[in-house]
């Protein structure tokens, strides 16, 4: 398995001289397993993945499935913008949660009502499949499974299990323990959270909130990033991504992040903030 | 004759204390652990009133809500949500797709059973 990391910015793209290092797009990343294409997530990012991913194809098809967490505009932003959904021949399969107030295929055409994009999600020429992520789904060798996360609306996270190697993709989660004030049902959600990330190889998660962030965001679906460090901790991860970075938080902002989680970790778990164009082997 | 209550959620835990008070209490009880499950019982049974869990398995709890509100024959059916999600673009969504009430979990049992009262009145007994 093969990740790399082409959006990793929350809420809103944050480009400029402060954000280099780590990225101004927001959330998309490409996973390779199992000799198929997965991405996951549709923010700005997609929209280098797509051209990276026409230069490779060289006018081959390509084939490949992304999974939408959900439809907030930072997780979709860039779709209109994936150049390979314009060039016949390629197919995706685009797969999200149920149960919006709207039908998964609607919602992402809303996306590209002609009152906000001058293009229809009809016009795009690739076979476009949507799909509303119900079970468990098999592709080849890859076992994707998701459960629902803690956050406003239809929120999923996805694991991707291959030959003993998985990567578990958790953004846009708040822990239900900080935001339950430790009630035993918070702590409750908190083991089911777990057990679906347990063991796993990479965890990329939902990281944006420092301590003083929270004491004013606590209730907008974000997980402050030493809570995500215990959740990696006592999910037994292998390494943890921290993920869905604040627009407002420039590099060195990051940094300090970076080196603080690894301290609250312990040397226990092996975590990062994780940086546009980052290619991890799993 | 007993008001009929269906108690709809993916955590057994829960649907077996709900059920046990309510059925003290002298409702008549069915339960359902996914939404699909939850919407064949309500075709099946017309319950009264339904407590609908939202994050369920197979079919969302708003994809539920939705479904037996597009079905005029079960208008009178009282819907109450019941959820961790205490997010009120939630709680928004669920009452716009026809819930009567949303209860945020951890609720207490006797709060729950007062809820139910204020729809369905005292239970006979």
């Amino acid at each position: 398995m093969k990740v790399r990391f082409w959006g990793t910015r929350g809420s809103l793209p944050a480009p400029g001289a402060g954000t280099q290092r780590y990225g101004g797009n927001t959330p998309c990343v490409e996973l390779r397993a199992g000799g198929s294409l997965f991405v996951l997530d549709a923010g700005s990012g997609i929209r280098e993945l797509g051209t990276f991913l026409m230069k490779e194809a060289g006018g081959r098809p390509i084939t490949g499935d992304i999974f939408i967490t959900h439809t907030h505009w930072d997780h979709i932003q860039g779709f209109p913008f994936f150049t390979p959904v314009f060039q016949p021949g390629n197919r995706f399969r685009i797969h999200g949660g149920r149960g919006s107030t709207k039908a998964f295929d609607k919602v992402m055409g809303g996306l590209m009502d002609p009152v906000y994009f001058p293009v229809e999600l009809g016009d795009m020429l690739a076979k476009l499949d949507f799909i509303e992520v119900g079970g468990p789904l098999e592709y080849g060798e890859v076992l994707v499974r998701s459960t629902f996360s803690n956050h406003p609306g239809v929120n999923l996270a996805y694991r991707f299990d291959q030959g003993g190697k998985s990567v578990t993709y958790l953004t846009d989660h708040e822990i239900y323990e900080a935001m339950h004030e430790s009630s035993p049902f918070g702590k409750k959600q908190d083991r089911l959270i777990e057990d679906f990330c347990r063991g796993t190889d990479l965890l990329i998660c939902d990281a944006q909130y420092t301590d003083q962030d929270y004491r004013i965001k606590r209730g907008w679906g974000h997980s402050r990033y030493r809570d995500t460090v215990a959740l990696g901790l006592a999910a037994g991860a292998r390494r943890l991504a921290l993920f869905h970075h604040d627009p407002w938080r420039d590099d060195d902002a990051l940094d300090a992040i970076e080196k603080d989680a690894r301290l609250i970790a312990g040397g226990k778990l092996e975590c990062f903030a994780a940086r546009e164009g980052q290619t991890i082997d799993i | 004759m007993a008001k009929k209550v269906l108690v709809v959620d993916d955590d057994e835990e829960i649907v077996q204390f709900v059920e046990a008070r309510l059925r003290e209490a002298g409702y008549e009880v069915f339960t359902a652990y996914d939404g699909r499950q939850g919407l064949d019982q309500i075709r099946a049974h017309h319950p009264d009133l339904v407590l609908l869990d939202l994050a369920m398995p197979v079919m969302h709890g708003f994809e539920v809500c939705q479904a037996v509100r597009a079905d005029h024959a079960f208008d009178d059916v009282k819907i109450i949500v019941t959820s961790g999600k205490s997010y009120a673009v939630d709680i928004k969504a669920a009452k716009r797709l026809g819930a009567d009430e949303y209860v945020v979990k951890p609720y207490d049992l006797m709060q729950l059973l007062e809820t139910v009262v204020q729809f369905l009145g005292e239970p006979a007994k």
